[in-house]
């Protein structure tokens, strides 16, 4: 059975993945900058070893509340579309293998605030892990 | 093997012969009876026919074998250099130009028709073909079968399959050698699989080869279908096929050994012409390059954080190490530019051709004088000044030199001149277009602008002369009596001026009644390092440009007046309108309306703003990094820098306020 690597992190609690394929790396919150003029999901700018990375803020964007960072923040820099950018977490906790006929992408969303994300969920046990569609979570329109 | 791989390869030095080649003939024009000149139009056409061949660009390579032929007629003294031949040449080019234009746009020649230039040429020639010459290159290794190769070869042979020992000898004129194997590969594997080849396949890729290649095949074909099939493969000089016998069987296929002897000799002298073109221009990928930058820019981060360490505390030391620092990071950076910079001559060499063709058409007598062709201007400035460029040349042959008739009248020389002329000025590079024409007459432009309804005749009258001059640079603006196809049609300068001040530069005139006008335009030396001034916002931190900075000044918030619900202030008399940045980038308007304030005023040519600042920090060169696709196109900002203590700041595009 065929089985793919993800990043898992937290944000409120709950479980979210991204493939890893997609991520860079994973950093600790540096002072962001504020860009004027953009969308309020985009939190701003970070030095990212020499480059300007835009960081979005993911529970903004997913409408899940707000929440100061603090020492377990992170920021996950992906590579979407050939294009960097960084979400933010609450907590990166792990990269797991997930096979891929754990995971269910057949699910009705509907009523659900952040459907619009959500690429499958991987039942693991007694956890529920939401496997996010970068593309989406990314598109700016 | 990837034939895509050589399109790049293709494409590049396609352009650099092209490139070469017009300059030659426009050579061969002015000397018929150098030879010289003559060898090397017909030493790039060949190349370009080789190249085109083994790319499979058929149309390519038969344009260019008719230029051959035509080129040989001149060599053999067969035909005679003149104007009819040499524009027919350049027809020839023009449709070469074609077809890597369409190469590059689409991977395809596309199906531009050119028989009739072919028929022109062959008719030029008196129908007379040259031969070609044979020459033959040697191999010298045999195909031999060892055991595992005999047992394939039986077994298959059991099974009712053909094998073939195929012998293919390239052209000797065969430019890409690796790529046209590819293709005899392909086409074979077609028909069945190639068990083993001589040399090896990783020879092949690696052109460690001469011309001939033996491959063994098993395959259900007959002997007619292999043959048939490679029949369509171009620039084969040679093409053998045999039964393979098995299972011990000796090979006897002898090669002739090299019979020309000269051959190695000849293309020896082939190699060491090519290098005296390609030695111009050395290619470096983009990338690596823009990487080194962010090296350097690094490094000037570092620059400036000892610089802020140094205000702290004071050693000795500090102050050393800084300045070593700093003569590092000047010279790293000049090194680092240098790699990015490109003569001028990549857009100036064009022009020659442009206004021999333009003066024909307009029945002018024009003669374009370069100078400092060797200057060197940032990369990116090269792919954007070639248009404003063509356009001010244009301009000058339409409208401003006279025709020949005129000319003679006002006792000018026949001949118009058009100077082009490009140096270095301090941090700036100066291109200028000059033509010893009619010059630019102010009484029309004047008239024009009131008939086209862009000025009225007040605002006329309040003007001076220079400013009068400006007026060719507005939208819509067009003096041409007749609308030709070149010029006339009102789009024209003041796309040239826009463009050029978008790259951060900017284009004055000179102009002398009757003898002539001088455009001079001012450019960046380069776009990726400015000088900026930072300024607080709240509590962010932004960099404007200094150069569309014209000065700063303070002032009490009191002086702020409303006019037609607009903030400005009376600055030395003339009204200036107030940005209050705070509120245009979504900061809380947080201002205190007392006590002094800080106005940036900033300018894009003529009109002028203040931008009402919380505090200056002070002046710094500034790396500028793109924001990414992520985030492009956002108001107000063109781009961010990193300073010294690493945050981003960003930085302000003057022209949206404006």
């Amino acid at each position: 059975m065929p089985v793919n690597q993800y990043v898992v992190f937290e944000i409120e609690d709950r479980e979210f993945a991204v493939d890893i394929e997609r991520v860079k790396t994973i950093e600790k919150v540096t002072e962001i900058t504020r860009v004027p003029g953009t969308q309020d999901f985009v939190m701003g700018v970070i030095n990212l070893r020499g480059d300007v990375i835009p960081v979005i803020d993911t529970r903004k964007r997913m409408d899940l509340g707000d929440r100061d960072f603090d020492s377990e923040s992170r920021i996950i820099i992906m590579n979407v579309d050939d294009m960097e950018a960084g979400i933010t977490a609450d907590s990166a906790t792990e990269v797991i293998g997930i096979e891929r006929d754990l995971i269910d992408s057949n699910l009705d969303f509907s009523g659900d605030r952040d459907d619009g994300f959500i690429k499958g969920v991987a039942r693991l046990q007694e956890r529920i892990i939401v496997i996010l569609d970068l593309e989406k979570l990314l598109r700016l329109a | 093997m990837d034939a895509n791989q050589f399109l790049d390869i293709f494409l590049e030095e396609t352009v650099e012969h092209l490139e070469s080649l017009n300059n030659c003939l426009l050579q061969l024009e002015k000397l018929p009876e150098d030879k010289s000149v003559l060898d090397e139009i017909f030493r790039v056409s060949h190349t370009l026919k080789g190249m085109a061949g083994t790319m499979g660009f058929t149309g390519m390579a038969q344009l260019t074998h008719g230029m051959e032929n035509l080129l040989d007629g001149i060599r053999k003294q067969r035909i005679k250099v003149n104007t009819v031949l040499v524009d027919l040449l350049f027809e020839c080019l023009d449709g070469l130009q074609a077809y890597a234009n369409n190469i590059a746009g689409e991977g395809v020649e596309g199906e531009t028709d050119n028989h009739g230039l072919l028929e022109r040429l062959g008719r030029l020639l008196g129908a007379e073909k040259s031969e070609d010459c044979q020459e033959d290159g040697g191999s010298q290794t045999d195909i031999e079968f060892n055991d595992h190769d005999t047992m394939v070869l039986g077994k298959a042979r059991q099974q009712g399959f053909n094998c073939f020992i195929i012998k293919v000898r390239l052209d000797k004129n065969c430019m890409l050698k690796s790529a046209r194997a590819f293709i005899v590969f392909n086409t074979l594997e077609k028909k069945g699989d190639i068990i083993k080849s001589v040399p090896s396949v990783e020879d092949i890729e690696d052109e460690k080869f001469d011309r001939t290649i033996r491959l063994v095949i098993i395959t259900q074909s007959d002997l007619d279908e292999i043959e048939g099939s490679l029949a369509s493969v171009s620039e084969l000089e040679e093409v053998e096929i045999r039964e393979a016998y098995i299972p011990d069987e000796i090979d006897n296929f002898h090669l002739e050994e090299d019979t020309n002897e000269d051959y190695t000799k000849d293309t020896g002298t082939k190699q060491r012409g090519r290098k005296s073109i390609t030695g111009k221009t050395v290619r470096v990928d983009i990338n690596r390059l823009d990487n080194l930058m962010n090296l350097v820019s690094e490094l000037i981060i570092i620059k400036t954080r000892l610089e802020e360490n140094r205000d702290g505390g004071e050693e000795a030391d500090t102050e050393e190490t800084l300045e070593y620092l700093e003569r590092i990071t000047t010279n790293l950076h000049d090194a680092v530019m240098k790699v990015r910079m490109v003569p001028i001559e990549r857009v100036f060499n064009r022009f020659p051709r442009m206004v021999r063709d333009l003066s024909k058409n307009l029945g002018k007598d024009t003669r374009l004088l370069m100078y400092g062709e060797e200057t060197e201007v940032d990369r990116t400035v090269i792919d954007e000044i070639g248009d404003p460029l063509i356009h001010l040349i244009r301009n000058s042959i339409d409208h401003g030199i006279e025709p020949v008739e005129e000319r003679k009248k006002l006792g000018k020389p026949t001949e118009g001149k058009i100077m082009l002329k490009a140096f270095h000025d301090g941090n700036t590079v100066v291109i200028e277009v000059e033509d010893d024409g009619s010059g630019i007459d102010i009484k029309r432009i004047a008239q024009k602008s009131v008939q086209s309804g862009l000025y009225s005749q007040q605002q006329l009258d309040a003007l001076n002369e220079e400013e009068l001059v400006e007026l060719i640079f507005s939208p819509g603006f067009s003096t041409a009596g007749k609308v030709s196809d070149l010029s006339g049609r009102g789009v024209g300068l003041d796309v040239v001026k826009t463009k050029i001040e978008s790259l951060g530069g900017m284009v004055e005139v000179e102009n002398k009644p009757a003898l002539g006008s001088k455009f001079i335009i001012r450019l960046p030396l380069t776009l990726a390092i400015i000088q900026a001034l930072l300024v607080n916002v709240g509590l962010e931190s932004y960099a404007i440009p200094l150069n569309s900075i014209k000065e700063i000044v303070t002032m009490e918030y009191s002086r702020i007046k409303n006019v037609q619900n607009r903030e400005v202030v009376l600055l030395r008399g003339e009204i200036l309108p107030i940005i209050r940045l705070d509120r245009e980038l979504g900061l809380e308007d947080h201002s205190v309306l007392k006590g002094e304030m800080t106005i940036v005023v900033v300018r894009k040519g003529e009109k002028l703003a203040g931008m009402v600042v919380d505090g200056l920090i002070g002046q710094q060169e500034i790396v500028i990094k793109p924001l990414g696709k992520f985030l492009s196109g956002i108001r107000y900002i063109a781009g961010a820098t990193i300073l010294g203590d690493g945050r981003v700041s960003l930085i302000l595009d003057v022209n949206p306020f404006l």
